[in-house]
This record gives structure tokens, sequence and C-alpha cells, in this order.
């Protein structure tokens, strides 16, 4: 099958996935047509609101991007929940203690430092994988929940911000670092130009750089790959790195354009960074469009929810259907799979 | 000596649903299946579990139903898998998201409540006073007093540990996990354990949902929630005891020995709250760490 069409089949199944919000969300409400003009106009209704979209979708672009790129090299990195989380730490720690710097001297170190903290979070787990041999999906799994909650420390005790009236958080960056905004008195910011730019360099850094090459090789067959010379283990180290660090990144841009501080609490982009990368079948452009829907079933459900009787979490339960339909391979592979009918083999040790 | 006390009580207890979960991760092991949904299944059954209680009044009625959900949802996964061939990895990362967002929705659909749900006027579930165990001097204090689930937690290792290598259902799947092809030459259906593998999946970690929110009649919602990432640490508990739910009953034991260590260390005030939370994890991945490093066999913990 061309690639072409599966992403077309990958993006058709999304949109199944939208028409089946629909009809829950017309059928949990009391006044169904209401709702549903409100679910999918609302994010559109206005300039205010359209922004408030797109600066939604930032985030969870680059975390589709940092499981796309790790997930590539087969390599299970199912923690860039927590390591996005302490790569926020990271970061914000830097830019308050940076509060005099100058603003593009703040604004890079603090993303740097953020982008390194989450790297570093997710090699640990290659460099343990390679002196103890613990399982990587395993690792990092692990590691990232240890690290939210050890970061949930720093922000409740030594990185805390007694003044703060909304919600445990951290003390609030220098005004002069937030990234400009862009769209009216929307949120959008211009956060979303490094992630346009992070989609195009992942896409090209994948497809067009050595490095990028034997990442995707090592994914599609690790022992092909270290026969052919690659040196598997640190292109595996590397690509946790990257995504690591991508992850640190998301969740920095996301403070630095919104929030302005860091809040003591999960958001949840990681896991659906996890999902939109799933479901775009680790192809960088794809992870765009569906990024953009996930954010659209969001804020459309938010603002069905505001507006008429709509629960706000019929979003997270149709991503999660969404993306059990669209990894099923039923819709694409019936031929192929029927002209090989042998023993199902499971993934064994 | 009350600390001490204290500090088996809790160990047994909050082993409870890393045991239960492991197991039921164990099952679908044995048969090649590698389930990444255990915490899934958890949040649903403990979801599920304490708001049928509360709407019928009846424990046994709401324990019976979170373990058929469970099941309900392990099939669905199984036949995802299976038949449609999804990826098994990705089917677990999915039942997880589920897992969040249906309990979430049917919690705000059903009971209006959201975030933590503390279901008023619902029995709960009682802690069983043994008679005999409780008269032992020192002994006695932590070993009675548990719920149902907790002993039955204690029983069901042994129970599955002889299923799976001292019976026919056991070889078969065991055949099954290790080698399909062949499995399926020598007539034994692959497809039917792993089915079969999910449904007790599903039993297991139904009960050790029922096990969180039934004896307080409570559910917590959210990214966090209820299990609290236990369903992770089961699953740091399946690969370290290599299928073998006896190793995997003591591992469970140091894991909630640990966390009853944090909870003294966090009473006394000299760890905070949340350090102690992440002790469970730095534990298991080390415990994982020194077990691959006494196995010596590198690549033999691949999954």
């Amino acid at each position: 099958m061309s690639r072409k069409k599966q992403a077309f089949l990958q993006l058709a199944v999304v949109l199944i996935g939208l028409l089946l919000a629909c009809i829950v969300i017309m059928v949990c409400s009391k006044t169904p047509l209401e709702a549903l003009r409100y679910f999918l106009t609302g994010p559109f209704s206005s300039v205010y609101n359209f922004g408030n979209l797109l600066s939604y979708s930032v985030p969870l672009i680059i975390e589709g991007l940092a499981s796309a790129l790790v997930f590539s090299a087969s390599v299970w990195n199912l923690g860039i929940e927590g390591q996005m989380f302490f790569g926020m730490l990271c970061g914000t720690f830097t830019a308050c203690q940076l509060s005099q710097a100058p603003a593009a001297v703040g604004i890079i170190l603090s993303v740097a430092a953020a982008f390194a903290g989450g790297g570093a979070a997710a090699w640990v787990s290659a460099w343990i994988d390679r002196k103890f041999s613990v399982n990587i999906m395993l690792s990092t799994l692990l590691i990232s929940n240890a690290l939210s909650y050890i970061v949930m420390y720093f922000l409740e005790g030594p990185f805390n911000d007694p003044r703060s009236a909304s919600g445990t958080c951290s003390p609030k960056l220098s005004t002069r670092f937030m990234l400009a905004k862009i769209m009216g008195n929307s949120d959008l910011h211009t956060g979303i130009f490094i992630a346009l730019a992070c989609v195009v360099l992942v896409w090209w850094f994948l497809h067009y750089h050595r490095k990028g090459f034997e990442i995707i090789m090592t994914g599609q067959n690790r022992r092909f790959a270290e026969y052919s010379g690659i040196k598997v283990d640190s292109i595996i180290a590397l690509a946790l790195f990257l995504s690591g660090g991508l992850a640190g990144l998301g969740g920095m841009v996301d403070i630095l354009g919104v929030h302005g501080k860091m809040r003591c609490m999960m958001t949840g982009f990681g896991w659906d960074g996890v999902s939109i990368a799933m479901i775009a079948r680790n192809d960088p452009l794809l992870v765009l469009p569906i990024a953009f829907i996930f954010a659209f079933l969001e804020k459309g459900v938010e603002s069905a929810a505001l507006f008429s009787d709509v629960s706000p979490a019929v979003a997270q339960m149709i991503q999660a259907v969404i993306l059990f339909f669209a990894t099923a391979q039923f819709l694409f592979r019936r031929k192929r799979a029927a002209g090989k009918k042998a023993a199902p083999e499971g993934r064994t040790s | 000596m009350s600390i001490w006390d204290n500090f088996f009580y809790t160990m047994l207890s909050t082993s409870t649903p890393i045991i239960l979960a492991a197991l039921g991760g164990i099952m679908t092991r044995q048969v090649g299946m590698f389930n990444l949904g255990l915490e899934g299944m958890m949040t649903v059954a403990a979801f599920v579990s304490v708001y049928l209680t509360s709407i019928t009044g009846n424990l046994a009625a709401g324990l019976f139903g979170g373990i058929a959900a469970t099941v309900l949802l392990g099939l669905f996964m199984a036949f995802i898998s299976i038949r449609l061939k999804a990826d098994i990895f990705v089917v677990g990362i999915a039942a997880n998201a589920l897992g969040t967002g249906l309990t979430t929705f049917l919690g705000l659909l059903l009971t209006g409540m959201q975030g933590t749900m503390v279901f008023k006027k619902t029995p709960v579930l009682p802690a069983v006073v043994i008679p005999y165990l409780k008269s032992i001097p020192v002994l006695g204090p932590f070993l009675s007093g548990h719920t149902v689930i907790d002993y039955l937690s204690i029983i069901l290792p042994v129970v599955l540990s002889f299923v799976i290598f001292r019976t026919a259902f056991g070889y078969h799947a065991r055949a099954a996990g290790l080698n399909a092809r062949v499995a399926e030459n020598c007539g034994i259906s692959v497809v039917r354990h792993q089915y079969i593998a999910y449904v007790w999946c599903g039993i297991f970690c139904g009960l050790a949902g029922a096990s969180m929110s039934m004896p307080i009649a409570m559910y917590a919602g959210g990214l966090i929630g209820m299990t609290n990432g236990r369903g992770w640490t089961a699953m740091a508990v399946v690969i370290l005891s290599a299928g073998n739910p006896v190793v995997a009953l003591l591992a469970s034991w140091v894991l909630g020995a640990i966390s009853a260590l944090g909870n003294v260390l966090q009473t006394n005030g000299v760890f905070s709250s949340r350090l102690v939370m992440a002790f469970p994890f730095l534990a298991a991945l080390i415990g994982t760490a020194v077990y691959s490093c006494l196995q010596k066999r590198k690549g033999s913990l691949n999954i």
C-alpha cells in the first residue's frame, strides 16, 4: 500500500472517530442539535476560540513528534509524560534563575534546559538497558512515574510559589520571557512556529539525515541493522534522548507561551502524544493534522460542555476509541492477512 | 510497636492490587501476549465495582459486576489484537486511555461527580477477623483483619502456579506462548488459549480494581487516579517474576513493604509524601535490574 493511501486511510479512521463523537454527544445531551452545533462550530466561532484551538495543538504536535521519533526506532518509550514533566521543571527552574538575563538568552537557555532535562531522563533508560539489561519500555515507564512524583515534590516544597492563588505551582516566570501572542487576545503564541519547525525538522531528520536513516533501519530490523554496521545501542540512546528532549521542549513551549508558570498537575499531553504518534503511524507529517484533530476534539467538547449539558470527558473517551480502531489493521490488510493464514505470532519472550 | 503493626498491615494490603494485576499479566504473558493494559483494566474495575455496589447496595453484585466489566474489556482487547491484528502494545495503551476516559465520562454521567468520587451510604468491603489468627501473639494483629480479596491474593498465586505448571491447560497455554506455530501443529488451539488467558486477566484485574475502591467506597479519577501507577508496578512484577506466580507474590510483598516503609518514614516526617510515592517505582526498577544481572543472560528479558 502506498504511503499516501495509508495516510489517507488513517485520517479517514480519525474522521469516523469524530463522527462517533458527534453521535455520543447527541445521545448524551438533552438538546442534541444545540450541543452538536457548539461542538462543531465552537472552536471556529471566533478569532479568540480559534487561536486557543491552535495554541492547544502546539504541545500536542511536539509530544506527538517526540513519540513518533522514538517509535520509528521500534523503541517503546512510554515515559513521555514524565520526561515532559521533568523537562518542564528544568526549564522553569532555569528561567527563574535567569530572571535578570536578556529575554533572548533566557528563552533559549530555558528551552535548552527543558530539552536537556527531558532528554537525560529518557537517555538514562538506554544506559540502564546497556548496563543492567532492563527492558527499555519498562524502565522508561517506571522512571517517568517516579520522576513525576519527584517533580511534584519540588513544586510543592522547595520550588513552590507560596503567593499563588490558583493551586500549587512554581514561581512565575519573568514576563519578558513570554512568547509573543500573535492572534488577537487568544492564547496563540509564536510557539506554533516552533512546533511547525519541529515537524519539518523531524521529518527531514528521519528521511534525509544519516542518523535518522539509521534510526529507521534499527526500527525495521534491529539485527540486520547491527550486521550492516550500525551501532544499534548508540542509535537507540540517540532516539531516546531526542524524544525525551522533544517532550521537554513541548511542555516548556506551552509554559512560555500560555501559562507563564509550571502547575503541579499532570497535563496528559505526553500520553496524548503517544496516541497521536500511533495513529499517525510514526509519520511526522501526519502528526500535524492528527494533533490538530485531537485539539479540536478537546476544544469542541469543551465548548459544548460550556454552553450545553455535555460532559467534558467525552473527548478523552473518543480519543481512546480512535486509537483502538486506527491501529487495528482490519480495514486495510484483509487481503494480505488472508494470504498467509499461519498461526498468530504474539510477542513472546 | 503500633507503627510496626501498621507496617505489616499496610504491606499486605498495598501489595494486594499489585499481586492480583500481576497474576493477570502473567496469565496473558504465558500465552505470548504482553498486556500493557493492566492499569486501564484495573481502573475500569475499580469504578464499576464501587458504582454497582452503591446503586444495588449489594457487595457481591458490585464485585461480580466489576469483574464482568473487566472481562468484557479483556475480551474486546483480545478480539482487537488477535482477530483484527492490532499491535498488542498499542491495544494495551489504548485500553489505559480508555480506562481513564471511560470512567471519567461515566462517572460524570452517572453520578454527577468528577475527580474523587465519594459514594455515600454504600456498604464497604468488610475486614474479616479470623479468630485463630487473631490470637497468635506477634503475627496476629497484621495477619487478621484484612478483606476477603486480600486473603484471596495470597491463595491465588499458589493456585495459579499449580494451574500453569501442573495441569494440561497450563502446559498448552505455555506451549502456545513459547511457539505458536509448533503448538498449532500439535493440535493446540492457540487463539482459544489466548482468549481464555484474557478472560482470566480480566478476572484478576477485576479483583485488583475492586480491592482498591470497594474497602473505602471511593473512586479517584483523573490521570494519576485510583491505581496510582500500580498497574505499571504490576507490569514490572510480571517481567521480574518471569511468569512464576509465587515469585510474583514475593516481589509484590517486597514492593508493598517498601510502600509501607515509606508510610512510616512519612509519618515520622523524614520524607515528604510525594518522594515516598516515588519509592515503589524505583524499587521495581532496581529489582528488575538486579534480577537481570543475576540471570546473566543478556537479551533473555526482551519482551
